[in-house]
């Protein structure tokens, strides 16, 4: 029904990283073609028999998990927490080290969640036009997420992407996608904007506090220990 | 800001209908004139044409998808030759540069292009059963072309376009596509035959990298609007001389009546072509299309039932039955406008279990018993297109027990095929099924009852 893939560092045969092991992980551009470990092979194997749904959904889903799950072998920020392909591809996804800044009621500044749980669907009908930018992710943790494209104060809130997701944009894409949006790396705070704003509120905050923004300039692919929270320093704050 | 109570999967809950409205009778005045027209004193007598035109004719149901400079034009020819049935779609109103391609006044601006099309073909053919939906295409049932037998496509939304030839193929049925192409002064209709497999070419097999492009950068959603709303339309008008356009409706009008009358000689049966008038040297040329086995729309027809008294008598496990898969765990089930939600979120730890389906774009009733806390569908336990394995345990639970009403529809997907399971008395649609006598359940409801004979 449902199962969680592993991380090649909880996988005994796997070699453990040292401080420079970034160096030598495989890239974004490797991920079609990075061998999954043996488990998480083993899992999609078993996810597959399970999916339902004309031929070419059920190969497209096996393609995007297989690219997600990849992209967790080489991304240590990244943990897939359920994967399910029965109808809709749907999988729940932790990105740690991952700052989301947050506004607890009657405060003024916001604090920062060292991560994110995410809910992320892949909808078949990707396969054949764009999707609103509001259905794929869901941000499950932290709560009262402080940002322009997250609807404030809604339990589990659609995490905007823009104005549409692609027909056909890669689930690894958007998980790539989410990670630059919840860090502000990459995200509109714009209320004129025409596809809108989920929050005005937080965007008029940043365009007033733009020395604040991006909450960190480390890549999806960075290491924790080069993460440098610019806006954040002092105030991180596991919410979780 | 949205309001906290928004479902994962919410639909547009603007004030819109959601089906086939019955169009509007024209004035006594208007209906007095024409009282007692011969609807034949100008219909030619065809050489080796069927002896039975008229009511070839009065059989046929004709959904018109895009009402603008084409749509309208089409409209207008099918009523004047006595067409059964016109339904037509177009969620845009008239505007002052709407007078400079379509058959309109200037005191039809700013009106509903579906009401003014559907208002017009009554005036001039009040036996012609004519229904029109001043919405998008997209946000229509399921089973919204259940009925008709042709479809013909005259939008310039691509999102329209996509999503109008995937209901044709799935419900097995021939579509029409009327063009044009400004610039080049073409008119072009492409002729894209229903064979009951899905197997033929649809609109979609002859895009381009630029139309998927197109369709990509012109289809926009609000931000802020609900995550499974249809696309704002594009800003993008048609642009073309008027007459341009009357001659690609005039094209598809007599492509239509070719198919209906048998006038197609030569057609090789089963395979679309391509009418393409060019301005510049006046002169048209046919060419056959094939299948695009790259096409991402699925090429799979659907069968339909209509079962009484109505859907939601139902249980999944009676939907499985109908569908022909006793294990429910190889298929999936969706009810139009609805999901399935087994748990709920609010603020426990544990997710509190709701295990019905829900109205899409409707708050979830009252909050939290044990936390107080308002509760929302867990985006993980909420399904659109529910898998049977999840639905363990209410099985044997009508579909009313859960949550649907009478009038839903249901699609059942498994590996022997996808059925369309809908109630036989739905509202407007239901007119047509009954003229047919349709039996508790009958597997091919859509194809048999429209082909003309």
């Amino acid at each position: 029904m449902s199962a969680s893939p592993t991380h090649p560092s909880e996988e005994p045969s796997s070699s453990s990283r040292s401080g420079d092991a970034a160096a030598r992980l495989p890239g974004l551009a490797d991920l079609p073609t990075l061998p999954l470990i043996s488990q998480n092979q083993s899992t999609l194997d078993r996810l597959c028999t399970e999916s339902l749904g004309p031929p070419s959904w059920r190969h497209r889903k096996r393609i995007e998990a297989q690219g997600l799950i990849a992209l967790s072998q080489i991304a240590p920020r990244l943990v897939i927490r359920h994967l399910d392909l029965r109808t809709d591809l749907v999988a729940i996804v932790e990105l740690r080290d991952t700052p989301v800044p947050c506004m607890r009621p009657g405060q003024s500044d916001f604090e920062l969640a060292d991560g994110a749980l995410l809910a992320i669907r892949y909808p078949e009908a990707i396969l054949v036009g764009p999707i609103p930018g509001t259905l794929p992710v869901r941000v499950l943790e932290p709560r009262d997420v402080f940002h322009s494209n997250v609807a404030y104060g809604e339990r589990a809130p659609a995490l905007c992407l823009g104005a549409n997701v692609p027909r056909g944009f890669p689930l690894r894409e958007i998980v790539l996608t989410a990670y630059g949006a919840l860090t502000l790396q990459a995200i509109s705070f714009d209320a004129l904007d025409p596809a809108g704003v989920l929050n005005p509120q937080a965007a008029s905050w940043y365009q007033a506090n733009a020395a604040r923004v991006p909450l960190t300039d480390v890549p999806f692919l960075g290491w924790r220990e080069a993460a440098s929270s610019r806006a954040g320093a002092g105030q991180g704050e596991d919410r979780r | 800001m949205p309001e906290s109570s928004r479902s994962l999967f919410e639909e547009p809950t603007a004030a819109s209908p959601v089906s086939w409205i019955e169009a509007p009778a024209p004035p006594p005045a208007i209906s007095a004139l024409i009282e007692g027209l011969d609807r034949g004193a100008r219909q030619p007598k065809l050489i080796d044409g069927p002896a039975d035109m008229a009511a070839r004719l009065s059989a046929c149901r004709v959904a018109v998808i895009g009402a603008g400079s084409i749509g309208q034009r089409v409209v207008d020819s099918l009523a004047r030759v006595g067409i059964g049935g016109l339904w037509i779609c177009d969620p845009r109103n008239t505007k002052p540069e709407s007078l400079l391609t379509h058959p309109i006044s200037p005191d039809e601006i700013d009106v509903p292009k579906a009401l003014l099309a559907a208002r017009r073909a009554r005036a001039i053919s009040p036996q012609t059963e004519v229904r029109y939906f001043p919405g998008a295409f997209e946000s229509m049932p399921m089973d919204a072309l259940v009925g008709a037998s042709h479809v013909m496509i005259a939008t310039d939304n691509l999102a329209a376009e996509v999503g109008v030839t995937q209901a044709c193929i799935r419900l097995g049925l021939p579509q029409l596509q009327a063009a044009v192409y400004g610039p080049a002064l073409v008119a072009q209709v492409r002729s894209l035959p229903a064979d009951g497999q899905g197997a033929g070419p649809c609109t979609a097999c002859g895009y381009l990298k630029r139309d998927w492009d197109d369709l990509d950068e012109g289809t926009r959603f609000s931000c802020d609007g609900p995550a499974d709303a249809v696309p704002a339309p594009t800003a993008r008008a048609t642009m073309s001389f008027a007459h341009l356009c009357a001659i690609s409706a005039e094209l598809a009008v007599g492509e239509l009546l070719r198919q209906l009358l048998a006038l197609n000689v030569g057609d090789e049966p089963g395979v679309g072509s391509v009418l393409e008038f060019c301005g510049f040297h006046g002169g048209t040329t046919r060419t056959p299309l094939v299948r695009n086995l790259e096409c991402p729309i699925e090429h799979q027809s659907w069968s339909v039932c209509s079962v009484e008294p109505s859907v939601a008598a139902l249980t999944a496990r009676d939907l499985g039955r109908i569908a022909g898969h006793d294990d429910l765990r190889e298929v999936s089930i969706r009810v139009d406008r609805y999901c399935f939600a087994s748990h709920t979120a609010c603020g426990c730890e544990t997710h509190g279990a709701l295990d019905r389906f829900h109205a899409e774009g409707m708050p979830l009733p009252g909050p939290c018993p044990r936390c107080g806390a308002e509760r929302v569908l867990h985006p993980l336990y909420t399904y659109r297109e529910v898998p049977g394995g999840a639905l363990a345990g209410q099985l044997d639970r009508t579909l009313a027990e859960l949550g649907v009403s009478a009038e839903a529809c249901v699609l059942v997907r498994g590996p022997r095929g996808s059925t369309l399971i809908r109630s036989a008395a739905k509202p407007v649609i239901a007119r047509i099924a009954l003229s047919a006598k349709p039996p508790l359940v009958d597997s091919s409801e859509s194809r048999q009852e429209v082909t003309p004979q």
